[in-house]
């Protein structure tokens, strides 16, 4: 034994419990590949690790006692010291002569400190609810939620220094709506397909995607099959056993119980990462709170760029809210648990008098949901024969970049991604001297589209062997209708099924119309 | 290190809110449970005094200076009322003949186990039995017993290998 062997034990010793991260258990398992004393030791202590843990098993059901038991006599005890001195073990008591000499002024000067305790008691009853009695286990809250049809809340959101509000309501198939204010998403996932609207009031104008059920079965129905509903979604998302209850509120006008969900990181400081408050009449949840991951929300830095790039003496935060660390960044609230709803609430036919356009779901989760994510999802990391699209991205980007560059396209593909790049460009434009938080989610707005492109490029680069990608547009100006500034042919090399290499390649002009030919081209100019 | 859950659950039941305290004890029974049973050896003795010392933890939250260590606190009062039941049991030399005739109850496996593990000074025994009957973190240990994650694992070292040659011991005896 030397010793490496001193200190691999002592990891050893620390994988039983299953403390140690997947690496340094690798490093475990070969050193005692290698090592048969410290293998047999790892034996050794497993065998007794087993046995040690067969043993204190059937313990739960002591430690069930004891808590039961425990929790009833408190309860029974009262809540003042001095009532719970009746739970006490009997003391030595005084003889009787000095018990009577000092009995006079105690029973009085106990009675007023009793009735000042009970006073006190039934102030803060009356301030925090007056609901005495035991406050329901989160899980059988969790179950009522889940026997409701319908549930309508208001979800308030911080981001980006500001609050936006929504109203959302979910139902039991699976029928969801989101109320932007200035805009409405229903989302119907039934068997076999998807089906959304998006209403825009203002305009009377309807846009809707609906897929054709084939492609979506499987898909769908293996989510039906995982939730069963989006009411159920909703509850189980708050499912968590370390749900704890905390303290008893008056909310609202209501006696609430609150709960607190803390992370659990082994060997490490727990985290408050939700709120919740539950009636205690209706037992059903009417708030929620979650805390974001960040230390201090307002200091995120947003891929290196900063509101502080956007800041003068004079404007310092402008119209950015602060939040204070362990502050929510999301609250549901407004909750109408089993609302009645109208049919139409959750319909994804467009109203009456509305103007109705079609688009494709690629579409509509560009529109709903961000460009980023649209890029997420539709990148160019694909095998199928994509080209248009692939084409439509880059050039959406490129247009986003020669906004910034005063039309110069960039030296290289990547630069769109490259945030050292981006973001002096980004300052250089947005930073106009008015409301710097503005100013920043501006820019960010931006940065967002053109981020979503870098990590797509993250994972295009990775497929750059069966895509051909080419980027020729360094020194090229916006308007030149002849120079190809880009040009691509996808799914069409291994390991990609369809190696036929029949498909059409999809070129990018520098005024960015697109155009596709049946072979490459052979230069910048064709 | 501090827990933020125990610190506000400590100051409503200041506050007068028993059902705080029902959480914290909840929470923490277990912990307290292996404390006693790792003094006092017996399991229907370590619920007594487990329940006992979580009762006084209520009539004594006052006390509680540093609220978010409410589990090393409570740890240490279950200890106490442990060490104390044990002086006032005269001597532990009765109480493992009482574990002896437990034994009967169980397999002969863990009548083993049972009697090696008895016979390791608490200053071994007490981290090992909280490894298995709590949460098995080291770092929840080391609070609780008020020592460092470190000397934790060499406790833990040293009673995995005392108990070791006591099971060989006890195997050795029981082939013959």
């Amino acid at each position: 034994m030397n010793s490496d062997c001193m200190e691999m034990r002592r990891r050893i010793e620390d994988s039983i419990g299953f403390t140690l991260e997947l690496g340094q258990m690798a490093e475990i398992e070969r050193h005692c590949a290698a090592c048969e004393s410290c293998r047999a030791h790892r034996e050794r202590l497993l065998l007794d690790n087993s046995r040690l843990s067969d043993f204190a098993a059937p313990r739960d059901e002591s430690i069930k006692r004891v808590q039961e038991r425990a929790i009833e006599r408190v309860r029974a005890a009262g809540a003042t010291e001095s009532q719970a001195a009746a739970i006490e073990p009997a003391r030595p008591q005084s003889p009787p002569s000095r018990r009577m000499l000092a009995r006079i002024p105690r029973v009085a000067a106990i009675a007023v400190a009793a009735a000042a305790v009970v006073i006190a008691f039934m102030v803060i009853d009356l301030i925090r609810g007056a609901h005495n009695g035991p406050v329901p286990a989160f899980a059988d809250v969790q179950e009522k939620m889940q026997q409701v049809e319908n549930v309508v809340y208001r979800v308030q959101t911080w981001n980006l220094g500001q609050w936006t509000t929504r109203e959302e309501g979910r139902s039991r198939p699976h029928l969801s709506r989101k109320d932007f204010g200035d805009h409405i998403f229903v989302l119907d996932i039934h068997r076999g397909g998807i089906a959304m609207l998006l209403l825009y009031p203002a305009e009377k104008r309807a846009v809707i995607s609906r897929t054709n059920p084939s492609e979506q079965h499987e898909q769908c129905d293996q989510f039906h099959q995982r939730v069963p509903n989006q009411v159920d979604f909703l509850a189980t998302w708050y499912k968590a056993k370390d749900f704890s209850f905390i303290r008893k509120e008056r909310l609202n006008g209501k006696s609430t119980a609150v709960y607190e969900k803390y992370s659990k990181v082994r060997g490490k400081e727990t985290n408050r990462i939700m709120t919740a408050w539950v009636d205690l009449d209706t037992e059903l949840p009417v708030r929620f709170e979650m805390v974001g991951s960040r230390p201090d929300p307002n200091s995120g830095q947003y891929r290196g760029l900063r509101l502080s790039d956007f800041q003068t003496e004079d404007s310092k935060r402008g119209s950015w809210i602060d939040l204070k660390e362990g502050d929510p960044v999301v609250i549901l609230d407004n909750f109408r648990w089993g609302a009645s709803v109208d049919t139409s609430y959750f319909s994804t036919v467009p109203p009456a008098g509305y103007s109705v356009e079609n688009c494709s779901q690629a579409d509509m989760i560009m529109m709903v949901y961000g460009r980023g994510f649209g890029n997420w999802t539709y990148g160019l990391d694909t095998c199928k024969t994509q080209g248009r699209a692939n084409s439509e991205i880059i050039s959406g980007h490129l247009s986003t970049w020669l906004s910034l560059s005063g039309n110069v396209f960039p030296g290289e593909l990547e630069d769109l991604g490259d945030s050292t790049k981006v973001n002096k460009l980004l300052i250089a434009k947005y930073r106009r001297g008015g409301d710097p938080a503005d100013e920043f989610r501006s820019a960010l707005r931006v940065r967002d589209d053109l981020a979503g492109i870098g990590a797509g490029f993250g994972r295009d680069m990775r497929v750059r062997e069966h895509i051909d990608i080419h980027y020729i547009g360094k020194g090229a100006v916006l308007g030149d209708s002849k120079r190809i500034v880009f040009w691509l042919k996808d799914g069409n090399k291994p390991p990609c099924p369809d190696k036929s290499g029949n498909g059409p390649y999809f070129m990018i002009y520098g005024d960015l119309h697109i155009a596709t030919s049946a072979k490459p081209p052979k230069s910048a100019r064709e | 290190m501090g827990d933020e859950r125990d610190r506000k659950l400590v100051e409503a039941c200041m506050q007068g809110d028993r059902e705080a305290y029902a959480e914290l004890v909840r929470l923490h029974a277990g912990r307290v449970y292996a404390v006693c049973l790792a003094i006092v050896g017996t399991e229907a003795d370590a619920e007594d005094l487990a329940q006992e010392a979580l009762v006084r933890g209520f009539i004594k939250i006052a006390s509680l200076k540093d609220r978010d260590r409410f589990g090393p606190w409570i740890a240490t009062v279950a200890g106490n009322l442990s060490r104390n039941f044990i002086r006032q049991r005269a001597n532990q030399a009765r109480l493992l003949g009482a574990q002896a005739n437990c034994a009967g109850c169980e397999t002969k496996s863990f009548s083993d186990l049972r009697r090696a593990l008895w016979k390791l000074p608490e200053q071994h025994r007490l981290p090992l039995v909280l490894y298995y009957f709590d949460d098995r973190s080291t770092t929840s240990i080391a609070a609780t017993l008020g020592i460092t994650a470190q000397a934790v694992h060499m406790r833990l070292s040293r009673a995995r290998g005392e108990l070791r040659k006591l099971l060989e011991k006890a195997e050795a005896h029981n082939e013959q």
